[in-house]
């Protein structure tokens, strides 16, 4: 009887490995569904004509097609909710094709007096030429939010062609 | 003679079905006997396999249960703001008072965690040092009234000399070390001079107490 019970145990423990696991899947899932995530283009972002940079605005948000001068850009959220729901997660999408300089962001998020209550600089990386998006994330600690804004530097052209901002997703 | 022919076939139909009953039963009773007894260098090895499902059904386990927590906290949440959408909405003012005292309690939070965490002696020294310094470079009228640094968090307090000072102090430091790692700022804008207390997070991570708040 012993060798018996023991193959009825294993495929009694896959079998409700299966189960476990479609339903911790199940339940992930269900809790994916319950976040709500907001995108902005970066076509929001705006530039100062006194800095440097050649602002570029096309379908991947906004370039710097200049060969000497970084681009400073300021984009400014104002569609949060309020405070209700303050979004616990900012992310801003670049495209960084420098690789000696990166595209770096700094999240300023403002309180009910429009004084920033919390900001956090962070950066795509040095020496990242890359094809493809890197998304730099926030996290605010679900403080309350009235608005944000997030300024960026994107360096000249690199040897990968022109660096973006392409776009800034948050969410409750 | 009919009766003899018409009961013959079904006797041998009700041996036949339990002689072939019979040796399927002992065919997969010896199949299963031969499973179930894993030779000396097999039973190692069986085990082994056991205890590795029985501990990835226990981690299972763990995590389903952690999901459905998550969901049921989520639902009670939302059971509990439900009532609140049905209900008149908020005024600003309203909205403003809540906002003030969610940020007090962030505030209160994050002052009990540097009270109460252990002190990285090395990286607090060089922090509150670089504080200090960039203050005194970045906003040179700012007085740094207090700065303490433990092992994940900063408390500074300082005093501005005008309201001035107050406002531009985030867009000044936000780029500098320590603070561009990640600053929570509790502005008292009633104290006359006005004062900040601001909490630098090391590794740019709120304490899990906060996002529970």
């Amino acid at each position: 009887m012993k060798p018996l019970h023991r193959v009825y145990s294993k495929k009694t423990i896959l079998a409700a490995a299966a189960v476990a696991l479609a339903l911790a899947v199940g339940a992930h899932e269900a809790h994916a569904v319950a976040t709500n995530f907001w995108a902005v283009s970066g076509t929001i972002c705006n530039t100062n004509p006194l800095t440097t940079g050649t602002p570029v605005y096309n379908a991947n948000g906004i370039a710097n097609n200049s060969s000497v001068g970084t681009l400073p850009v300021s984009c400014g959220i104002t569609t949060i909710q309020g405070p209700s729901l303050p979004p616990v997660n900012f992310t801003v999408k670049v495209y960084d094709r420098n690789s000696n300089d990166q595209v770096n962001c700094t999240l300023y998020t403002n309180d009910s007096f429009g004084g920033a209550n919390f900001t956090q600089t962070r950066g795509s990386g040095i020496a990242t030429n890359q094809p493809n998006p890197y998304s730099i994330t926030y996290t605010t600690g679900g403080i309350p939010t009235y608005g944000a804004d997030v300024e960026c530097t994107i360096p000249v052209i690199g040897s990968g062609g022109v660096s973006h901002v392409a776009g800034i997703f948050y969410g409750m | 003679m009919k009766e003899a022919a018409t009961v013959k076939p079904r006797g041998l139909i009700v041996v036949g079905v339990l002689v072939v009953s019979l040796g399927l039963f002992a065919w997969r009773s010896s199949r299963q006997s031969s499973h179930g007894s894993p030779s000396a260098q097999e039973a190692p090895e069986a085990v082994s396999e056991l205890s590795a499902l029985r501990a990835e059904v226990a981690q299972l386990r763990d995590r389903q249960n952690r999901e459905v927590g998550l969901l049921a906290a989520s639902a009670v949440s939302n059971a509990a703001a439900a009532p609140a959408q049905r209900e008149e909405p908020l005024t600003q003012e309203q909205i403003a008072v809540k906002s003030e005292e969610k940020s007090a309690r962030i505030a209160e939070t994050l002052a009990q965690k540097v009270h109460s965490e252990r002190i990285d002696v090395d990286w607090s020294a060089s922090a509150t040092a670089q504080i200090r310094t960039t203050f005194k470079t970045t906003l040179p009228g700012t007085e740094v009234m207090d700065a303490q640094c433990a092992s994940t968090l900063c408390r500074i307090v300082v005093r501005h000399p005008e309201k001035g000072d107050q406002d531009e102090m985030a867009h000044k430091l936000a780029r500098q070390e320590p603070f561009a790692q990640g600053t929570f700022f509790r502005y008292d804008r009633q104290s006359d001079p006005p004062k900040t207390t601001l909490f630098v997070l090391r590794d740019g991570q709120f304490p899990p107490e906060v996002s529970n708040l």
